[in-house]
């Protein structure tokens, strides 16, 4: 137990830490903490016109979207599609960034110049993202099509945007296009910390390529390929909204109506804002979801290398 | 599998070959869109209309109108009425837009470093009653969707009159990127040795001179790598900044270059110069600061 | 025939050659430590023989095929690396699997061969830990148990005790010298062994022959008796043995019948081999090095035949012997003797330089003057 000397000087150092870190959580607390907790309090209420109109409907928003034959289907529809949306995105952005982090794990000459390529899908603003493949799906004068068109694998012009089996696919390879470098990067510093001694007596083993990749690479890797995970879930979650802003609105019909589209349109368009709230609190809730089923799910005792040094 | 697979030097001579191939695929499928938009800047609009696109432009076709339009206003008199008509209002708006998301990000950047940095070391250096539940707390507010606090922030800076201003985009971005820095200072603080620091305070330094003397000397690097991601991440922000602006006191670069590409009949070489000069400040800064930016990226494992 | 050689084997690194011109012939069934100081090219020259660093120029030759182009996995050999890569996210049990799941074995044939390897290093109880759970010791005995299943014409070992505190070294090197003898005894995969080290001790006592190596080059290939005995050159000598040896720069001269060796107006009596040694240079008197080993000087207190009048500068008592620090005229001389010597510092002695313990050196060459052999 420490001693009334020693629980002072944990006090004192209490206070004054709180003392230092008082500004940065003020304004945490007053931009974040503070409209969470007015944001649930919204989803309780309802508005009109973006008024509030004083009645207090309690959980009527909530079952609304759940239940409400005009509001339902729209919910259940961007359920659908952001899963559909996070699913392929998450998994195409794992395994492409994997695959470009094996490679540049590899020393030859051109990987330096190679990281240096993979900065710019990351420095770019996302609605700059967004505009670019804007403008390589443009159905009338588009880079794609004319590619297509050039090598002759289409007789006509057609548009990604305006096709509601298309356009789904459209914002998922512009949104991997982007997302992959960061990945790739996570994946490198976690492939770095294998140690080559490793891969050699791997080798020594017989064990051959895709042995390796399996039974030592991918369990060893595995720490790092969970917050991958993680990270990229939240980011599919959240990130593609840039890119539905600009390339799609949504549409066509309800094709690319995200959840995270749909609260947008709820509160700004049609000034639900009680019912946008609620939905808001859907998506968090689905977010912490995944959170834990991946860290929990995806937790088992983990061997690290440094387990063994020499 | 092959016929080389049973010697060294053939098995050297097929890697060889799929790291170079790897290499080519994967860097054209990195820098084609952005090679390509670049391209689209140049050249005349009339050129850009036609299909199919010309590739590899001629020096008839190219133009830099569209530059010229960013920053000064000037219609290209050479062009058609129609042509001319596509310049729209809208297009002169986005240097000033750009140099608002700028300052923006640079105030962001000053209260992240300011604030975050003796958060940092606090949380890494002290124990305090509470040190690792305020610190995940904080990691936590990051996982909240910025579309969740949208509604009530949108209503509360209506009450205070600061929709559309800078300043309120500030506060927010700076709440939204300070978890962010303030982790990655503290982890970089615990790979420094404490001895450091008490060598200072054996030496007669206080709280703030040990800080200004020691402790950023020796953290530079992830106090860089930390401002240059809560500037980008100030740069990039879309959600807030579309719905929180109304006029060009405040629409950062994200609204004005979204509201571009949109409208009916903007002139696509326009847009795809606007979108160039957008992205040019965070890549620029990500490429003359790379060392800090991969490091920050990999400063969990360290 | 020899089971392996090396010929000629260089291996260049950018800016730096790593190992020049190696030949080397390796007996079946024998315990060939690779000899010397960090950077000498010792690691580099297993590896190579390993397969994991393509030789620059030169051939290896297993049993008579070169197998200079095959790859590592295919040359039938197990490595122990130095810091044993063990893969940290399997048991124990799977790590000396690995390999026979590799090619296929079928797996009641690898629970035995597991189970087995296991008991011949002292395991069994291990088998479902994971590495991280193990102390160095047991690390060091799954790694070899790994090295064991497979049953490979050649063990390569990189210093693989090095990274163990000095008592267990030493238990280890007694059960690696046990498992080397048993191997050979077994069956007809004869267990050769080849040994990286720097520590001359492990040398010394694993090795059937030594191949002492130095800035990338092979400097003396001889059991450890002859390399103790009969070092080849200035670096041979003070490199094994420890303490090392006392070296005394002055010169060598033929004086009646017999060679003298004096240096600082002292003479020491140098015995007929050094004659030999003069005659063979063709000259009276040569500038020489002489080399004595601490223990073959003999400490008294009165003058003797081939003794030498010392000062005492410092005893220190290691135990079984002690080592004295002595001084004659500018030299300083270490000897070891025995412990129950009474001298105290400061003491003025007496030491005898028994001629045929003794050695000479070019003082240019830094060969060993009195070998006959090439």
């Amino acid at each position: 137990m420490a001693s009334p000397v020693e629980r002072k000087h944990f006090l004192r150092t209490t206070a004054f830490a709180y003392r230092i870190l008082l500004p940065s959580l003020a304004f945490v607390f007053v931009f974040i903490g503070y409209p969470l907790f007015y944001s649930i309090s919204i989803a309780f209420k309802e508005y009109k016109y973006g008024v509030p109109t004083g009645n207090v409907i309690w959980f009527k928003n909530f079952l609304d979207i759940l239940t409400n034959p005009t509001v339902a289907p729209l919910f259940y529809n961007s359920l659908v599609v952001t899963v559909k949306f996070a699913v392929v995105s998450v998994s195409a952005v794992v395994v492409i960034s994997l695959g470009i982090a094996l490679l540049m794990n590899e020393r030859f000459r051109g990987s330096n110049l190679l990281k240096i390529a993979l900065l710019l899908p990351y420095a770019i603003p996302g609605p700059v993202n967004a505009v670019i493949w804007n403008w390589i799906y443009d159905p009338s004068f588009g880079v794609l099509n004319g590619l297509l068109f050039r090598l002759g694998l289409i007789k006509d012009y057609f548009t990604i945007t305006g096709n509601p089996n298309l356009a789904l696919w459209g914002i998922i390879f512009a949104y991997v296009w982007k997302f992959v470098p960061y990945s790739a990067f996570l994946f490198l510093a976690g492939l770095s910390t294998i140690p080559r001694s490793v891969y050699e007596a791997a080798q020594m083993d017989r064990a051959g390529t895709w042995r390796t990749f399996f039974k030592i690479t991918l369990p060893l890797l595995m720490p790092v390929f969970q917050m991958v995970l993680v990270i990229q879930t939240i980011f599919a979650l959240l990130m593609h909204f840039g890119l539905v802003f600009v390339l799609t609105r949504g549409g066509p019909g309800n094709a690319t109506t995200t959840l995270a589209w749909l609260i947008y349109n709820e509160s700004f368009t049609f000034t639900r804002f009680g019912r946008g709230a609620a939905m808001a609190i859907f998506l968090s809730l689905i977010m912490i979801i995944f959170i834990y089923v991946y860290l929990v799910a995806l937790n088992p005792e983990r061997r690290s290398v440094r387990g063994q040094e020499a | 599998m092959t016929l080389f697979a049973d010697s060294i030097s053939g098995r050297k001579r097929r890697k060889q070959i799929f790291t170079l191939v790897g290499t080519l695929v994967v860097a054209a499928y990195i820098l084609a869109p952005i090679a390509w938009v670049i391209v689209s800047s140049f050249q005349k609009e009339v050129a850009l209309e036609e299909r199919p696109p010309h590739f590899l432009p001629g020096p008839e076709i190219l133009t830099l109108s569209h530059y010229g339009f960013i920053f000064t206003g000037n219609v290209p008199k050479d062009a058609t009425i129609m042509i001319q008509a596509m310049y729209t209002m809208s297009g002169t708006f986005i240097l000033p837009a750009i140099i608002n998301s700028i300052i923006i990000a640079l105030f962001v950047t000053l209260v992240n470093v300011v604030l975050g940095l003796p958060a940092g070391h606090a949380f890494a250096r002290y124990r305090f009653y509470g040190n690792r539940p305020v610190f995940l707390l904080l990691l936590a507010t990051r996982l909240l969707p910025a579309i969740s606090i949208i509604i009530p922030m949108y209503i509360l800076l209506q009450q205070f009159n600061l929709l559309d201003t800078k300043r309120a985009l500030v506060g927010i971005y700076s709440a939204i990127t300070l978890p962010f820095t303030i982790w990655i200072l503290k982890a970089y603080f615990q790979n420094i040795p404490v001895e450091y620091e008490e060598a200072a305070r054996m030496d007669g330094c206080g709280y703030f001179r040990t800080l200004l003397r020691v402790v950023i000397p020796l953290a530079r690097p992830g106090i860089i790598a930390a401002a240059i991601f809560a500037f980008m991440t100030a740069y990039d922000e879309f959600v807030f900044a579309t719905v929180l602006t109304h006029t060009m006191t405040s629409k950062t670069q994200t609204v004005v270059i979204a509201a571009l590409a949109q409208g009916l009949s903007a002139s696509r070489g326009l847009i795809a110069a606007s979108a160039v000069v957008c992205l040019l400040p965070p890549v620029l800064l990500s490429l003359l600061l790379r060392k800090y930016v991969v490091q920050g990226l990999t400063a969990r494992f360290l | 025939m020899s089971f392996l050689k090396l010929e000629g084997v260089t291996k260049r690194f950018p800016g730096f050659l790593a190992v020049d011109h190696l030949n080397l012939d390796v007996e079946d069934g024998e315990f060939l430590v690779l000899l010397g100081p960090s950077g000498c090219g010792k690691t580099t020259t297993l590896r190579m023989v390993a397969g994991l660093e393509v030789q620059t120029k030169g051939r290896i030759i297993l049993q008579d095929k070169d197998i200079s182009d095959v790859p590592p996995e295919r040359r039938d050999m197990a490595m122990v690396f130095q810091n044993l890569a063990l893969y940290p996210h399997m048991t124990v049990f799977n790590n000396i699997a690995f390999y026979l799941q590799n090619i296929g074995t079928p797996k009641e044939t690898i629970r035995k061969k597991v189970e087995q390897g296991a008991k011949t290093v002292g395991i069994e109880e291990l088998l479902q830990r994971y590495p991280d759970q193990l102390s160095g010791g047991q690390r060091q005995r799954v790694a070899l148990a790994r090295a064991l299943v497979r049953s490979p014409k050649v063990f390569l070992l990189d210093e693989p005790l090095s990274s163990l505190d000095a008592k267990l070294r030493a238990g280890m090197r007694s059960e690696l010298k046990l498992l080397h003898k048993n191997l050979r005894e077994a069956g007809e995969q004869k267990g050769t062994f080849i040994y990286v080290t720097h520590d001359q001790v492990e040398a010394l006592t694993l090795g059937t022959r030594i191949a002492l190596m130095n800035k990338g080059a092979l400097v003396q290939l001889a059991t450890p008796h002859d390399i103790y005995r009969r070092p080849r050159n200035l670096f041979a000598s003070t490199f094994v043995g420890s303490p090392s040896m006392n070296l005394i720069e002055g010169l060598l001269e033929k004086a009646d019948e017999t060679a003298v060796f004096r240096f600082q107006n002292r003479r020491i009596i140098a015995g007929p081999a050094a004659l030999t040694a003069l005659g063979r240079a063709g000259c009276e008197r040569i500038p020489a090095v002489l080399g004595i080993r601490p223990e073959s000087l003999k400490v008294v207190s009165e003058e003797a035949v081939h003794s030498l009048e010392a000062g005492v500068i410092t005893v220190e008592p290691l135990g079984q012997t002690l080592l004295m620090n002595l001084r004659i005229g500018e030299c300083m001389l270490v000897a070891l003797v025995n412990p129950d010597l009474q001298m105290k510092e400061g003491d003025s002695v007496n030491v005898v330089f028994q001629p045929e313990a003794l050695h000479f050196f070019d003082p240019k060459t830094e060969e060993n003057l009195m070998r006959s052999d090439p």
